[in-house]
């Protein structure tokens, strides 16, 4: 069954691989050389700068293999004869979930590697920052998992527009702003997926250490969500 | 096998309840198929068939009442042994080709040897020569044969079909039609539930068919095990003809208004084959001999009929107490 979902999940990975090269070309720690940066400027955007992009490639990666990959079948009707089969829908998805998982890490290591050979000309390590990138992976993958088994449709436009939301709200949270009532802030910085725990273990990983409360943060986050999506996928029933 | 204990199947959720919008489309539906059985559901459009249907997979579950299949939850039961089900539409990945959804269908249905079977189900369905073509591609009457091949891929005890002969041509209706009755005699266990608005295939294929409107159960119309065997209309050329009918058919009753047509049984279609042999020595010529439509048909207009009836009793008990409030009012 694993060739085949991978067979069906080629268009999203080539879709995965052209976000890698706009990744490319975001990532300013790829381009220190071209302007002459100093030294300092190197080492703080180099291959550990990567672990921030990295990570936001990673969740994307992972809306973008997910999105719909609940809601479709449902929407579509495939459901009908996969299931007349002895088949878990909980473990039908939770392999589509997982193969998402390996391939939008996969994708991160590919890019870390390659990305550093084709800018500097050589790999100068960065590994660490899978660490983060499989943090984000998890939260993000949670995140769509919930929606696409709650949603009937938009799953993948609404994830994507949460994780846009997200880099404006830990921005806006970050400069003091609050735009919401105390509570309905609190409320809301739960909801979204944890930039601000994830942000704490790069932070940490620049320092060369893992910061357990803010990576078990940000992986119980996906955890829940896609132990919601578990339960709301056992209890609801198909169209 | 399948049990289902006045079951009732409201949808919408608890606004729609609040609105009083609920649609009901099951209603205190009870009903037994034992193992060995083929049952057809018959019933307009709106009846409940595929309500009923989904409940039986267990992509719903009942608002009320109780659903068992083989002693189990019907999702249960459909996770741990699978069901062989054709569904009214068809619907696959269409980037999937027929041979690549048999091998997805052999995996997710744990099926021995799925080489050979995917092979043998290819040929028997004649998908053979289309396996490599991408189910986008694919004719209605391909993609039904389609997925009655992925029905017949493993060894189901129970087979769901809703309006599976749907978009098939007559060839491959009949050929399908013995394709279940080669099922059903593999193991005298199996269930077959079909669902169909074609009411003469559900006589030629189901034992018993379940009468359905408006989510009730009207009637349960047995189509086998009512005398000798199965009935035909025998209709011969000319008046000699006609006087040896009662011959080779005793108990022959002609059909009123229907010129030399006689209303005849036959216990199987072999001795249909004796006694028509036997009419034909006789010297009469036949005009044509065919299986009698008609009890289903009749049973299945009586049916809805009831609920006709029914609901008119009610319109003029309601329209009753509209005139008498009026007067009481009219009075007051």
């Amino acid at each position: 069954m694993i060739p085949i979902l991978l067979r069906g999940l080629l268009p999203r990975v080539l879709l995965v691989a052209l976000l890698c090269v706009a990744f490319f070309f975001l990532e300013p720690g790829f381009h220190t050389h071209e302007g002459g940066a100093s030294e300092e400027f190197h080492l703080d955007l180099g291959y550990m700068g990567l672990a921030a992009t990295l990570a936001n490639l990673a969740g994307l990666s992972m809306l973008v293999l997910l999105g719909g990959f609940v809601s479709n079948d449902r929407r579509q009707g495939y459901y009908r004869l996969y299931f007349s089969h002895p088949t878990r829908p909980v473990a039908f998805y939770g392999v589509r979930w997982a193969l998402g998982l390996l391939l939008a890490m996969a994708a991160a290591a590919v890019f870390l590697v390659l990305g550093q050979v084709v800018a500097w000309g050589r790999f100068e390590g960065g590994w660490s920052g899978l660490y983060l990138a499989l943090l984000a992976a998890i939260a993000y993958g949670g995140m769509i998992a919930f929606l696409s088994v709650a949603l009937a449709r938009g799953d993948t436009w609404v994830a994507l527009v949460l994780f846009l939301f997200n880099i404006f709200w830990l921005q806006a949270t970050s400069l003091g702003l609050q735009p919401l009532p105390p509570l309905l802030n609190d409320l809301v910085s739960i909801l979204l997926p944890p930039r601000l725990a994830l942000s704490d273990v790069y932070d940490g990983l620049l320092r060369g250490e893992i910061v357990w409360g803010a990576s078990a943060f940000a992986a119980g986050y996906g955890v829940f969500w896609l132990l919601m999506a578990g339960l709301l996928l056992r209890l609801r029933d198909w169209p | 096998m399948i049990r289902l204990e006045k079951v009732v199947k409201e949808y919408g959720g608890p606004l729609a309840r609040l609105r009083g919008e609920r649609v009901r489309a099951l209603d205190g539906v009870t009903l037994q198929v034992p193992a060995g059985a083929a049952v057809g559901l018959v019933g307009p459009n709106g009846a409940g068939k595929s309500t009923l249907i989904r409940l039986l997979l267990g992509y719903l579950g009942p608002t009320r009442g109780g659903v068992q299949v083989g002693g189990m939850l019907p999702r249960d039961y459909a996770e741990r042994r699978g069901v062989a089900y054709v569904p009214e539409r068809v619907s696959l990945p269409p980037a999937w080709t027929v041979g690549g959804a048999l091998h997805a269908f052999a995996a997710l249905g744990e099926v021995d040897r799925p080489a050979e079977r995917i092979q043998r189900v290819l040929r028997k369905l004649g998908l053979a020569e289309i396996a490599g073509r991408r189910v986008a591609a694919l004719s209605k009457g391909n993609l039904q044969r389609l997925a009655i091949a992925q029905a017949l891929l493993a060894d189901r005890k129970v087979m769901v079909m809703d309006e599976g002969t749907d978009g098939l041509d007559p060839e491959w209706v009949a050929r399908v039609r013995e394709m279940l009755d080669e099922w059903r005699h593999a193991d005298p266990e199996r269930v077959l539930v079909y669902a169909s608005h074609d009411l003469d295939e559900v006589e030629r294929v189901a034992d018993q068919a379940v009468v359905l409107s408006e989510g009730r159960v009207r009637e349960v119309v047995e189509l086998r095990g009512e005398g000798p065997g199965t009935a035909y209309r025998l209709e011969v050329e000319g008046p000699d003809s006609a006087r040896r009918v009662a011959d080779a058919f005793p108990g022959a009753l002609p059909v009123p208004g229907a010129g030399h047509a006689f209303r005849v049984q036959a216990a199987n279609p072999r001795d249909l084959t004796r006694r028509l042999g036997t009419l034909v020595q006789a010297g009469a010529v036949l005009r044509s001999v065919a299986p009698e439509a008609g009890s289903l048909r009749e049973r299945y207009h009586q049916g809805l009929a009831r609920r006709t009836e029914a609901a008119s009793r009610i319109g003029d008990a309601v329209d009753a107490a509209s005139a008498s409030a009026a007067e009481r009012e009219e009075g007051a």
